[in-house]
């Protein structure tokens, strides 16, 4: 009976179709706001990625300084059991992204110290292995900078468009939540501690 | 989408980068006023810009589609009809003549409407007339779908075989080789190019170094996955570090963009023209056969080598250029149908000049403005980019080999320094355009972006900003001085845009009734 009624009556028939066309946009909207929001998402998972390599990289070059270091400035040897200990502690900070911008930034802290340092020492400033080291930790840092410049933009777009109105109701109903920049930190008062630490 | 950013968080290794640009703070008060602008602004607005452009540049390439169909649809026909009567030789006779007859048919059938909506067209003053005329043509227009079709077909396979050879061409033109290990400078150039692809999240693209005393850079390649950044040995001496980092960054903005796309959509459009030219030219010219043969090779074999896939867009670019446009004595039985063609060839130069032209510098300008934003954006360094930019137009030249693709460059030769020689550096498909913005403009946008080098530049006196500073009074005086003068030369631009709409549907009327008459005589009757 409904079928017939709404055969008959052309109106209904255009009402209806209207709606249907309506709601079909509308689907594709949501869909496409959906798609953006997840190639975002996964951008941002990706910058993470590359600013992960980058300082694991620096980590890993932490032990050869050490070693190639200890011999030459064994008087100062807080610095480098402290080095290594911060070395642990951005490791183990994996996990949070604001916890790991701290130890990372203090690791980067002690490592420009521990250069200074070893500038001080012309046997060391001279020896090969050294210059190789210190050319290397260089590049690395070029490298994470510019990866988490990469990791913030990303994040910053993702941020905006998680908040943005149509998105944000999107975000919210599907646990889009927004991600955390990777920001270093202003580390002045801790830098005279470690200025302390090796004034000796 | 993006708000105004953010002060972004300083770096931690301050002596690697300068920190970030000045973001949305107003200017000091002792530069003249430039309005600053963040480098997310800056390409939002370049982005929404090429969107505009490429609508208008499809349009045009659109109407000009149209207008070639309706040119070739008497050829088209006329090929299909021969073609059957050939295949009626070696058999099945009945169907195929019946069909070539069949066409000859169609042919005169269309050839009677067309003078029918000539005559009733010059007649028509009534809405209801005018609206029998358009009906007329859009059953006319029936004739055109196989050239159409035909168009498009073509499109999309020079579109895929340009894809898979990319533009890969420049590598080979320019005879780039690889950078060298021991090399302290294009050790670093590989160091460089390696950071900003990091900061722009892309794969670390290919590094070549072209040997070539002229300063510029490049990039090449079908995709972001094979691209190649290409830097010409005379840059890496020229500049240091940060200002190749701002190159680098530019080239590899540029892959980011998508620029390479782009470039394959307008080259495949061209080309597409440049290979119904050269049907055209086949009973004028032998040349014109030998690089359709080798193009048709090159499009649909996939296992033709870039370079002659390059080789073959060069002699159907070819058709474009002035030279080929001039009639040899052996073919004067066909003098007046060549008179015809070359008639067509004019309207499209034409067109492609006056019409295609703006539309189509400006969208690439833009992308260069874009770009640009983006290596800021990479850098977070615009004084380094502004320094670099001014040091390479200066002595802006595009080496060896790369000519034809000049507006893969990071800067181009400007036109005033351009000789009689130096016309093919600014080529496009084998027309002379200008694909660059001007040094001055770009260093304006990058003053605005922040870089303090390039202030001067922005605060020289444009004309508009110059009447806005002149008080209320003097620019209404300004105003009506000028206005009689700026009507004059719209009235001027519009009646040249009228003249050439009209020749063109003058040559069309032309030889659609030559072709279907020709066609209708032949296989008709």
């Amino acid at each position: 009976l409904t079928n017939d009624s709404s055969a008959a009556n052309p109106r209904t028939v255009t009402s209806m179709t209207a709606l249907l066309l309506t709601a079909g946009a509308l689907l594709l909207y949501v869909a496409w706001l959906y798609n953006r929001l997840v190639t975002l998402r996964s951008r941002t998972r990706n910058a993470w990625a590359q600013v992960d390599v980058q300082l694991r990289r620096r980590s890993d070059l932490v032990p050869n300084l050490v070693k190639c270091v200890k011999g030459y400035i064994a008087h100062e040897s807080r610095t480098l059991t402290t080095m290594i200990e911060l070395r642990r502690q951005a490791i183990a900070a994996a996990t949070s992204i604001a916890a790991r911008a701290v130890a990372e930034s203090e690791l980067a802290q002690s490592l420009r110290l521990l250069l200074a340092t070893a500038e001080a020492v012309p046997r060391l400033r001279a020896s090969e292995n050294m210059l190789e080291l210190q050319e290397e930790l260089r590049a690395t840092e070029n490298r994470i900078a510019f990866a988490r410049q990469h990791y913030n933009d990303s994040v910053m777009e993702y941020n905006a468009a998680v908040a943005s109105v149509p998105a944000s109701l999107i975000a919210r109903f599907l646990a889009f939540a927004p991600a955390t920049m990777f920001s270093a930190l202003d580390i002045e008062g801790r830098d005279a501690l470690l200025l302390g630490l090796s004034a000796k | 989408m993006i708000p105004p950013a953010p002060p972004l968080p300083s770096s931690a290794a301050p002596e690697m980068i300068d920190p970030p640009a000045p973001l949305g703070v107003e200017a000091p008060a002792a530069t003249d006023a430039i309005t600053k602008v963040s480098f997310f602004d800056e390409q939002r607005r370049r982005r929404g810009q090429t969107w505009r452009l490429s609508l208008v540049c499809l349009l045009i390439a659109l109407a000009l589609g149209i207008a070639m169909s309706t040119i070739l649809a008497p050829l088209t026909l006329g090929i299909a009809a021969g073609t059957l009567k050939v295949a009626a030789l070696f058999g099945c006779a009945e169907v195929c003549s019946k069909s070539a007859h069949a066409i000859g048919l169609f042919a005169r059938q269309e050839m009677k409407l067309l003078i029918v909506i000539v005559e009733r067209g010059s007649r028509a003053h009534s809405a209801a007339e005018k609206l029998i005329v358009i009906r007329d043509i859009l059953i006319f227009s029936v004739a055109l779908l196989p050239t159409m079709v035909a168009a498009a077909v073509a499109w999309t396979f020079i579109r895929l075989s340009l894809r898979r050879a990319g533009v890969l061409d420049l590598v080979t033109s320019t005879r780039a080789r690889r950078p060298r290990a021991e090399d302290r400078k294009e050790r670093q150039l590989v160091n460089v190019a390696d950071e900003m692809a990091l900061a722009a999240g892309l794969p670390t693209p290919r590094v070549l170094v072209i040997e070539s005393e002229a300063m510029n850079a490049a990039v090449a390649g079908a995709s972001h996955e094979a691209a190649t950044v290409l830097v010409t040995r005379a840059l890496l001496e020229r500049l240091n570090r940060e200002q190749i980092q701002a190159v680098a960054a530019h080239c590899i903005a540029s892959i980011g963009n998508g620029d390479l796309r782009v470039t394959q959509s307008l080259l495949a459009t061209f080309q597409t023209l440049g290979l119904f030219h050269t049907v055209l030219d086949l009973p004028f010219r032998w040349s014109a056969w030998r690089s359709l043969g080798r193009f048709v090779r090159a499009t649909f074999d996939p296992r033709v080598s870039p370079v002659d896939v390059l080789e073959a867009g060069y002699g159907i670019e070819e058709t474009f250029s002035h030279e080929s446009m001039n009639p040899s004595v052996m073919m004067i039985p066909l003098l007046p149908l060549r008179f015809v063609m070359i008639f067509q060839r004019f309207i499209l130069l034409l067109w492609c000049l006056l019409i295609l032209k703006w539309p189509l510098e400006l969208l690439w300008r833009a992308r260069r403005y874009l770009a640009d934003s983006s290596a800021v954006q990479l850098t977070r360094n615009p004084d380094a980019l502004a320094t670099a930019l001014s040091l390479v137009a200066t002595h802006a030249d595009i080496p060896s080999g790369g000519e034809s693709r000049s507006y893969l460059f990071l800067c181009g030769t400007e036109r005033k320094r351009r000789g009689r020689e130096g016309i093919a550096s600014g080529m496009f498909a084998g027309l002379d355009l200008e694909m660059h913005p001007r040094l001055d403009k770009r260093l304006k946008r990058l003053a605005a972006m922040g870089a303090s080098s390039a202030q001067g530049e922005a605060n020289r006196r444009s004309l508009l900003r110059g009447i806005a500073k002149a008080g209320i009074v003097r620019a209404s005086l300004f105003v009506a001085v000028a206005s009689p003068f700026l009507l004059l030369a719209g009235l001027a631009a519009l009646g040249l845009v009228g003249a050439v709409i009209w020749l063109s549907l003058f040559t069309v009327e032309i030889s659609l009734v030559l072709g279907f008459t020709l066609i209708a005589f032949a296989f008709g009757r």
